[in-house]
Parts: C-alpha cells; structure tokens; sequence
C-alpha cells in the first residue's frame, strides 16, 4: 500500500497548527509520516549532498545519501559534477561501496555490469545487442540527480519541476555567501564527514539549528564556562541569546546570530590575514552582522544545517579559533537520524589556523563533541518521551512564537524577515510551518 | 603495528599489562581525575574516522577527519565536565561502562624510557535511557614513557571499527 493511500493532505494539516505555534507529536514517532517525508519532502526538494573541495579532480568520488536513496557524488572525466544513483540498473545493486576513491567508474558486484563514472552504461554481462528492445543502450545508465550548485555547494534533487536552486536558497544566499563567500578562494572540507546516529526524528536537527536559543543555555551552559575566560559566561550567554537577531529567510530556511557582549573584540577567533580578506569580500551589511556573532546557527530546508562559534580549550591562555561546521541530518528511520558532519575552513588560512579550526570543531560539534553529546540526549529523551500513545496525542509548543511574530526588526541588515531574540521559537517553528507546506501539497513544483 | 620492535622482558611485559588493566579500570569507573594523573603533559589523543575504499579507487578527503583530536588540557576540560553530572546531559545519570582490553603487546623504541604497546580495545556502555548496549570496538596504539614508580601515557590512537557510530554520542573517554 502506498503511504499515500494512507494519509490525505486533511490529515497532515491539523498536525501543525501554524496560528497557535504548536505541532502534534505524531510527527516526531509515526513511521507512516517518515515515509510521507521521503516522497513528498526528499524526492522533492533540493537536497545538500557536498562541497566541491570533496572531489577535485576527474574521477573523485564520495558516497552520499539523498533520503533513504544512496548515490554516488563524482567529478566525471570532462569535470562535469555528477549525482547518480547507486544502484545498478540491472537488478539493483550498490554498484560502489566505498566512502570515496578516485576511479574512471563503477562495477556492479554482482553480474559485473560496467558504468563510467558520468553514468553512462559500458558494459553488461553479455552481447549488448540481445537487449532487442532497448536500441537505446543508454536505457540502463544510472540514474541522475539534478545537480545545482551554489559555489562550491553541491545540491541535488530527483524533481526535474523543482525550481532552480538559485530561486530555492533565495534570501538564504546573503547568508550563505557570509558563510561560505567570504573570502576570495571560498572554502574547502578539513577532512570526510563524521558519521553518528541519534535516536530521535530527524526534524528535531533542523529545527535546533534552525534555531533554538533556549536550548543552549541549559545544555550548553557548563562547557561554554569551561571554554570562554572570565567569571559568567554562561549568564553572558543567555543575555547575548536573548537580545540576538533570528532570521527566517523564506523557504524553510531559517537561522540565529548571536551577538556578543560590547566587551568582545569583533571578528573574535579568526587570524589578522582572514579578517582582512572578509572586510575586502563581503558587504558592510553582511561584515555588520558577522563581525560581532559568537554563534552563527541555521537550516537550509529539509536537512541542511551549519554551526560556526570561536572556542578555546586553554581559554586562560589561548585565543579562541572560529571552527565551522556544516550537517545533514539523513532521515534512516522515523526514530533514528544519521548525522553526516564535515569541518570547514577558509582556503586562505594558515596551516595552524586549519589546524586549530578542525580540533575546535571535533571538540564541541561532533559524536564525541562537549556541545553535541548533550544536545543527542536531550533529543533521545524527547523520542522517549513523545512515543507512547499518550504522548503522541499531546502537542510540542512552540507558543513564544505568538509574543515575537509581530515584532519583525525594521533596521536588520540581512534580507528576510529577522526577529529580536534567539528565544523567539518564530524561526525555529517555521521549519516545522514549511514541513507542512510540502505535506500537504501547497508548494506547486513540489506536489 | 609495532611488530618490528623488540619484544620487553618479563617484568616490563607485567607492569605495562598491569598499567593498561588499571588504566581502563579508571575509564570504566568514570575517575577521570586519577586516570588524567596517568597522562603526560604532551599527551596526543586521536580517534581518526574511519574511511572505506573499493580496491584501487583509494583517496582520503581532505586532510582527514578525527571523532577525537584532544590533548592534556582538552582532556582535563572533558575530565571535569564528565566528572560532575550536572555538567553534561549525557551523563546524568552516569553511563554504566566496562572496558575489555586484551592482545596487549609492548614493544621497545630507540628511546630506553619509551615503549609502544598496542591492545585491541571493547567498550561496552549502558545509559539510563536506553535499555541497548553500545559497543565500541578499536585499536589502540599507545606510547607509554617509563617514570619514577610508573609510566605515563604519551600518545594514544584508536581506530576504531565502525563506518558509522551507532548510537547518539560518545560521552566518555574511548
């Protein structure tokens, strides 16, 4: 039975309620809804598969997921970026089971079926001119994603409706280019992407990072005084959150910057020669709201997120360094999120800047991280707690929305609609307001 | 490995079998305090992760990416956070964990002080909300230093055996 023989649009719609700000917990724990999000969301909206510096040359390849569909994101013989399905059009199989490699293409392991590495069929396990019906022979090349890219991120989709991702990122690009733009070279991968499985729903990545201010200092609280110097960093924190700008950019896209305290030095965790290429690349708009964020966290809609923040492990004595991390969060199961998670770095930087960024990174954001293994079990609970039959009849509140949703900021320097406070719950929310939109069918090129 | 290294006496073999036994006691009962007494202070700890290739498709990405890449005073920030439940989500109530530690075979350097051990290591970790056992498996490979009434742990890389970590995080010390 297909799963939307089971659930019609009148049924999602009620599942969140965009003028209360609250959401059913049925969203979270119902595996029939996961496979509603695999067709309606995954195979519809441009998803985040890598970054160009993963592949530099003919032949590069990573293996990556789009959904629950495995594909092969490769840099073919002419250099042209390819997303193909792995999975051999003969009978099925992964035709590559590597992490990554360099290699001219992909051999299916089980008749030894042949593909180059832009796709193209080479070879099957007999005289290709048995196949009477398909005169075609480029009939069994693999599959295509839709490859867009938006400098040096590479975007895939299955929707050949989808609009262009240009218009997709939208407002979200001014951001992005501060991110990602904002040096002349750009950025490049510090290393392959960790890989992790948190046992919650895979929305409740997004919408943390999309973000969730609150959050931060109940859990985070105690490492952000272990890694910052003076006496109350952790009351800094929530003070800093509270008057800080979140933004929804539109599409689903939405994010927090945190501004520090006066006392703070701008452009805090970068080295001289770095600060000098962002003031020469990026806008006085956009230097305006990086120079003084502590905490740069958004989602691009569905499952692509980023975290930048200066840290310190010696911070007595040792300057903070400004690590950069981007994630997807892959939705394996209604309960289980594989979290693919990859370092960044300015292609200018020192060799000890690299580094230092890479081991701050690995330090607060990753498996081991003193920032994410509490945030994982912190969303572990929240599965634990929404799944029982009772509790998946009960709501998640998101209902500081209704305080701040009028009080869009007239001054803001980024495009988009920004808010007064990381504590607003508006933008957080809005992941979840764009989750229903795609549900139920309301976004045209996506039905 | 360390295979061509020499092999160390009887009473060398039995104390660093001793120290690494007493060691991941430390890590199993969670006192990172005496267990952060045992490192030296140019401690290099690295968890690389793991990557897979076809036969001769081979290439890294990037410079290569660890789960931990800490040194003597990261591990003391750790030491303190998963000391003090009240510090971290993940361990209160505290993890339940039992180290298995074994092929534990020390080698000479060049260096008469310094020895190169390697040891398969097993973790198994029970947290308060989640009946399911985690297992963590690796080897290790360990510079151990020879000093007055002991040794120090100089370096330790584990790599472990899994492409993906298979539960929500690592809130312990591997």
């Amino acid at each position: 039975m297909l799963i939307d023989e089971a659930f019609q649009p009148s049924d999602i719609e009620h599942l969140v309620d965009v003028e209360n700000a609250t959401a059913s917990r049925q969203i979270f724990c119902d595996p029939g809804i996961w496979r509603m999000e695999l067709q309606r969301i995954f195979t519809r909206t441009w998803l985040f598969v890598g970054h160009a510096s993963e592949i530099p040359a003919a032949g590069d390849y990573v293996t990556r997921l789009m959904g629950n569909d495995p594909v092969i994101l490769v840099r073919d013989a002419g250099g042209q970026i390819r997303v193909l399905h792995n999975s051999c059009t003969h009978r099925g199989s992964l035709v590559c089971r590597g992490t990554s490699g360099n290699a001219r293409g992909f051999t299916c392991p089980y008749h030894g079926w042949v593909f180059d590495n832009s796709g193209a069929i080479r070879a099957t396990a007999m005289d290709d001119a048995l196949y009477k019906k398909h005169t075609d022979y480029h009939h069994f090349d693999l599959k295509r994603a839709r490859v867009g890219t938006y400098g040096d991120l590479i975007f895939a989709t299955w929707n050949d409706d989808a609009i262009s991702l240009d218009d997709y990122l939208g407002n979200a690009r001014w951001y992005l280019d501060i991110m990602f733009h904002r040096t002349p070279e750009g950025m490049e991968v510090l290393g392959a992407p960790h890989r992790w499985v948190s046992t919650n729903n895979w929305k409740l990545g997004p919408m943390n990072f999309g973000a969730d201010g609150p959050h931060a200092v109940k859990v985070h609280g105690p490492i952000t005084d272990a890694t910052f110097a003076g006496g109350n960093a952790r009351q800094m924190l929530r003070d800093a959150l509270i008057e800080s700008p979140s933004v929804s950019m539109g599409n689903g896209h939405n994010g927090i910057w945190t501004q520090a305290p006066e006392a703070f030095p701008p452009f805090l965790g970068w080295e001289p020669a770095l600060i000098e290429l962002f003031q020469k690349t990026l806008t006085p708009e956009q230097l305006q709201l990086m120079q003084r964020a502590v905490a740069s966290v958004s989602t691009i809609f569905p499952n692509f997120s980023w975290v930048q923040g200066p840290a310190s492990f010696e911070p007595a004595t040792k300057m903070p360094t400004t690590f950069l991390a981007i994630r997807n969060w892959q939705p394996i199961a209604h309960d289980r999120t594989e979290i693919w998670n990859w370092f960044l770095v300015e292609k200018e930087a020192s060799e000890t800047f690299k580094e230092e960024a890479k081991r701050m990174g690995i330090r607060t954001f990753s498996a081991g991280g003193t920032f994410d293994q509490d945030d994982a079990e912190a969303w572990h609970s929240i599965q634990r707690g929404v799944e029982g039959e009772i509790g998946r009849t009960l709501d998640v509140s998101f209902e500081m929305a209704l305080a701040y949703r009028d009080r869009a900021l007239v001054d803001f320097p980024g495009p988009g609609t920004a808010y007064p406070s990381n504590y607003a719950e508006v933008t957080e929310f809005d992941v979840l307001v764009e989750w229903q939109r795609y549900m139920t069918g309301k976004i045209d090129w996506a039905r | 490995m360390n295979d061509s290294e020499p092999r160390v006496g009887d009473a060398d073999y039995r104390a660093i079998c001793e120290f690494l036994n007493d060691e991941a006691e430390l890590l199993a009962e969670r006192d990172y305090p005496q267990w952060l007494s045992l490192l030296a202070e140019d401690m290099q700890y690295l968890v690389p992760v793991p990557e897979f290739f076809e036969h001769g498709t081979a290439r890294s990405v990037g410079r290569g990416n660890a789960y931990f890449d800490d040194d003597y005073p990261s591990l003391k920030v750790r030491s303190e956070l998963l000391s003090d439940p009240t510090l971290t989500t993940a361990e209160n109530p505290p993890s339940l964990l039992c180290y298995f530690v074994s092929n534990i075979r020390p080698r000479r350097t060049a260096n008469a002080d310094e020895f190169t051990v390697t040891s398969n290591l097993l973790i198994y970790r029970i947290r308060a909300s989640e009946p399911t056992p985690y297992l963590l498996a690796g080897k290790r490979h360990d510079l151990l230093r020879a000093v007055a009434g002991g040794y120090k742990l100089a370096r330790r890389e584990i790599r472990i055996l899994q492409a993906s970590i298979q539960g929500p995080n690592l809130s312990f010390i591997p």
